[in-house]
């Protein structure tokens, strides 16, 4: 018998304060997780398409200090960068990230 | 816990305020509301925990609770010897975030709609027992007279004017009156009042259908108070919570309004007094009235002789003191002979 899936807010609250991510993450870059988060429903391992742009208009970030979150976001694992080819749009999807933290 | 946890996160970033506020900010409102009961909504998470759940330091987590609070995004609650309260407000009150230059005068950052009219420099409110309702127009010095920490020496000054059928008084710097009972008075908007302190629209209609008028005075007298001693940090938090809770009036706010029924219960005994002394002064002058024109149409034969009927009646002293019709007992006598009937 499997154990049910969690839902989505137990899967939020999970990554953010039963695995310490919440702490972990520094400066602004909660506000650019937590509008990822929104926009792919709070479900993991889904891809979000939006632009700087917008994250900027969302947020009240600037361009740099969102970039710089999403760094912080991806080294801590909690989105993945999925293009690398320059000239390409950069992607991300949340993932479910792991239970011990490395940054 | 879990689903009440993700209500608070869109609650955040559906509100405009989330575009103003600093990362540190959003994870303490996330970690308290993380910690919220679902029944009551209060959380109750110490700071130590707030930063330990957060990653921040103790310093940031209380700028960061102060900056919510100030925006209305955030409640809390200080009482001695317990731990602080802290209660997410699902509706934070619309309109730019204060500024920075704005955050150092402390409790001036509410709406600027709401206690403006505590500042207004315009007459004092405690003019009259008769007054009008004030309606906002009382000065901040009234209230804070009224409210102040100075005590009765330093209190409203007193009325010079009355009105004998006032059976309340105007609270100083409120659009309240109290009765002589003690009863809270509220002749105006209540919605509008609620508003005007920076309580989104709706939920101040639905808190003024709701609530009774006199509940609401007692919050909305409590948040004047605290914010005449600069207490009250977020205004609309407070006055949502309190009449959520029931809150009721502050000691000191009671203190002040129980002084000021007594000042109300005197003055309505000296009014009464003034009334009945009017009253006795009439009456005697239509006796007065009643006995001169009594003895004016009498003809002077019989004057004579209802005077010495009179004289013979009353005792010797008085008559012998005054034995003409100025004297009043003789007069009354004259009266009572002629007439039949001796005066009320």
């Amino acid at each position: 018998m499997t154990a049910a899936a969690p839902t989505q807010a137990d899967w939020v609250k999970t990554v953010l304060f039963d695995r310490g991510y919440l702490a972990r993450i520094r400066g602004d870059a909660i506000k650019v997780y937590l509008v990822m988060l929104e926009i792919c429903g709070g479900r993991p391992d889904r891809s979000v398409t939006i632009s700087l742009s917008q994250l900027m208009a969302r947020t009240k970030l600037s361009c740099p200090t969102i970039i710089d979150g999403l760094s912080r976001l991806e080294a801590l694992g909690l989105v993945v960068s999925t293009t690398h080819e320059r000239g390409k749009v950069k992607t991300y999807y949340v993932s479910d990230p792991p239970e011990g933290i490395t940054e | 816990m879990a689903p009440y946890f993700f209500r608070v996160e869109h609650d955040l970033l559906r509100s405009e305020s989330f575009k103003a506020l600093g990362g540190s900010a959003i994870k303490v409102y996330l970690t308290i509301g993380l910690y919220s009961d679902f029944g009551s909504d209060w959380a109750y998470p110490s700071i130590r925990t707030i930063a330990a759940q957060s990653g921040l330091s103790r310093q940031t987590v209380l700028a960061a609770i102060e900056d919510l609070t100030r925006r209305g995004l955030l409640a809390t609650s200080k009482s001695k010897g317990r731990s602080t309260a802290y209660k997410i407000m699902r509706q934070a009150p619309p309109g730019a975030p204060p500024s920075k230059a704005k955050d150092k005068q402390g409790s001036q950052n509410l709406p600027s709609t709401g206690l403006d009219f505590l500042e207004d420099p315009l007459e004092t409110g405690p003019d009259s027992l008769g007054a009008p309702l004030g309606t906002g127009q009382d000065s901040f010095e009234a209230l804070a007279q009224f409210l102040g920490p100075a005590g009765p020496a330093s209190g409203p000054k007193r009325e010079t004017r009355t009105k004998e059928d006032t059976t309340s008084i105007p609270i100083p710097g409120t659009p309240f009156r109290l009765s002589a009972a003690g009863r809270l008075l509220v002749a105006v908007d209540l919605q509008e009042l609620l508003t005007d302190q920076g309580i989104p629209k709706q939920l101040a209609s639905r808190l003024a259908a709701q609530k009774d008028p006199e509940d609401v005075a007692k919050v909305l007298l409590n948040a004047f108070y605290l914010q005449s001693q600069g207490k009250l940090q977020n205004g609309p938090g407070y006055i949502r919570a309190g009449l959520e809770d029931g809150y009721d009036l502050l000691p000191q706010v009671a203190t002040k309004l129980e002084t000021r029924r007594r000042e109300l219960q005197n003055r309505l005994r000296e009014v009464e007094a003034q009334r009945e002394s009017r009253r006795e002064e009439e009456e005697r002058l239509a006796e007065e009235a009643a006995i001169s024109h009594v003895i004016d149409h009498l003809r002077p034969h019989e004057l004579r002789e209802l005077l010495a009927l009179a004289v013979e009646t009353l005792p010797e002293p008085i008559v012998r003191r005054n034995p003409t019709l100025t004297n009043p007992f003789l007069r009354a006598k004259v009266y009572e002979l002629a007439c039949g009937e001796p005066l009320a």
